[in-house]
């Protein structure tokens, strides 16, 4: 062996349990509990699946079966955060990103509208306020 | 900042959004293994809280636990618990040296008698009355001793302030004790690790500033969200555990192809952390994911329990027992082969 090359090395990626166990259609149904419950009594839940032990396999038959909708977005707070609805309204797939891209949360929404996009009461405040002073201390350029 | 605003004040002060610090609470409830609902209350109750005084006292140490919290390389969710208290004394981070930066201190403790909250990392010296050790002419013990009287509650932070840690190992020259050993009438939390999981110390600093409160602990003072499960429970390497496919050297095939590391010396069916599930440097690896096994420092005395490389042995680090439970728990991919496993560890442990 003369180069570092030379060295018989393969790097092993960590063979996963990559096949589906139950636990993505037990999922399900918690989803139908949480739907439930939005539609009768508007109450919203999530669930977190990063404390569910999920294979591969599941959280794969997890997206099959829930799919996407029409409706996607992204939050950029302290990293990407990626929303988009699943093809049943008001069920929400929501991945929270940190700035290097590595995933610091992970749930399912069951919500009319998820919690992180609704512009905040402080907020409207803050920006009504800006936008005044704005207005009142700038000139019209185009007129 | 002053410590007088409330924390949602500060935060927006510094230019951290409401969002921002709404994906911060989801994570910290995850972590925290909190229903999800609670991230709302929790951004709710942190916002209108103060910020608290916290004194960091480091005795003897080797500055990892405060690397291990410092070392990011962007605003990460475990980082930007510095934006939420009022550090006000910590060696290596403040700018004051000398006089000045205990005056720090002494202002803190006076200011916030009863209220602040102590992080320590380091075991403290009591051998020859401290000597080993001492701040400003004062040992540790003096120290330590002041400034838990004024603390609503200490945070052990790392195996030395927890367990001991390294300064205590045989021989022990210094006389080496944990915090616990030195302070008896206050809450204190082990957050053991050589050096914890940097979201670790924020979850457990995020869970007082929520709900006023200390999360709930194992027998040894760890918080359970953390440290309620061994390395080896939560592996990804533990299905070849259950098929009874290990590693024998460091350069063999079963190394090269990511079987389990147990007859290398890995600790985790005894070692309860959360780096199999958290996992280190932004999410990225952790040692056995990286072909080393677990050394179990999280545990009391894994400085002195033999050598790192020998499987575990009964003497040090329990009984074939525990380990047979440690295999009947988690996933099972095959009865047999469990069983076979077990059949298998249990000869390793018995060194037959």
């Amino acid at each position: 062996v003369t180069r570092l090359e030379d060295i018989p090395v393969r790097v092993a990626e960590p063979q996963r349990p990559a096949s589906a166990t139950s636990a993505w259609r037990a999922l399900l149904h918690e989803i139908e509990a949480g739907l439930t419950a939005l539609a009768q009594h508007d109450r919203a839940t999530a669930i977190d699946l990063r404390r569910i032990p999920l294979t591969d396999g599941d959280l794969a038959a997890l997206r099959d079966a829930l799919g996407s909708g029409e409706v996607s977005a992204t939050v950029d707070a302290l990293g990407p955060t990626r929303i988009h609805e699943t093809r049943f309204a008001g069920v929400w797939w929501v991945t929270h990103c940190n700035a290097e891209g590595a995933i610091v949360g992970e749930l399912i929404e069951i919500a009319r509208c998820p919690s992180l996009l609704p512009a905040g009461e402080e907020d409207l405040a803050d920006g009504l306020s800006r936008l005044r002073t704005e207005l009142a201390t700038t000139t019209d350029t185009h007129a | 900042m002053n410590a007088g605003t409330t924390l949602g004040e500060g935060l927006a002060q510094r230019g951290v959004s409401r969002r921002a610090f709404l994906k911060f609470c989801t994570a910290m409830a995850s972590v925290l293994a909190l229903p999800p609902e609670m991230a709302g209350v929790m951004a709710q109750t942190l916002a209108n809280a103060r910020r608290p005084s916290v004194i960091w006292l480091p005795f003897q140490e080797c500055t990892g636990c405060t690397e291990s919290l410092t070392r990011s390389h962007s605003p990460t969710v475990e980082g930007m618990i510095f934006d939420m208290i009022s550090l006000d004394y910590q060696e290596t981070l403040m700018a004051a040296a000398g006089t000045a930066a205990e005056s720090a201190r002494e202002q803190a403790m006076r200011d916030n008698y009863g209220k602040y909250l102590l992080l320590v990392d380091g075991s403290v010296p009591t051998a020859a009355g401290g000597v080993y050790s001492t701040i400003g002419g004062r040992s540790n013990v003096d120290l330590l001793q002041e400034a838990a009287k004024g603390a609503a509650a200490i945070v052990a932070v790392g195996s030395c302030a927890a367990f001991g840690g390294i300064p205590k190992a045989n021989p022990d020259p210094t006389g080496a004790v944990p915090v616990s050993e030195l302070v008896r009438d206050k809450p204190i939390v082990n957050v053991s690790g050589c050096p914890p999981i940097p979201v670790v110390i924020t979850g457990v600093l995020v869970h007082y500033l929520t709900f006023g409160t200390l999360p709930d602990l194992d027998a040894l003072g760890r918080p359970k969200a953390f440290y309620g499960e061994t390395i080896h429970d939560r592996c990804y390497r533990r299905p070849f555990y259950e098929q009874g496919k290990f590693a024998k050297t460091f350069d063999d095939e079963g190394a090269r192809s990511g079987w389990c590391l147990y007859e290398l010396g890995c600790k985790g069916p005894v070692t309860y952390n959360a780096c199999a599930t958290l996992k280190w440097n932004d999410g990225i690896s952790f040692p056995i994911q990286s072909g080393h096994g677990c050394l179990g420092c999280s545990e009391p005395d894994f400085w002195d329990k033999g050598s790192f490389y020998k499987a575990l042995p009964t003497a040090a680090w329990g009984t074939a027992k525990t380990l047979g439970t440690a295999a009947a728990v988690g996933v099972a991919v095959g009865a047999a082969a469990a069983y076979a496993a077990r059949r298998r560890q249990d000869r390793i442990v018995k060194g037959d």
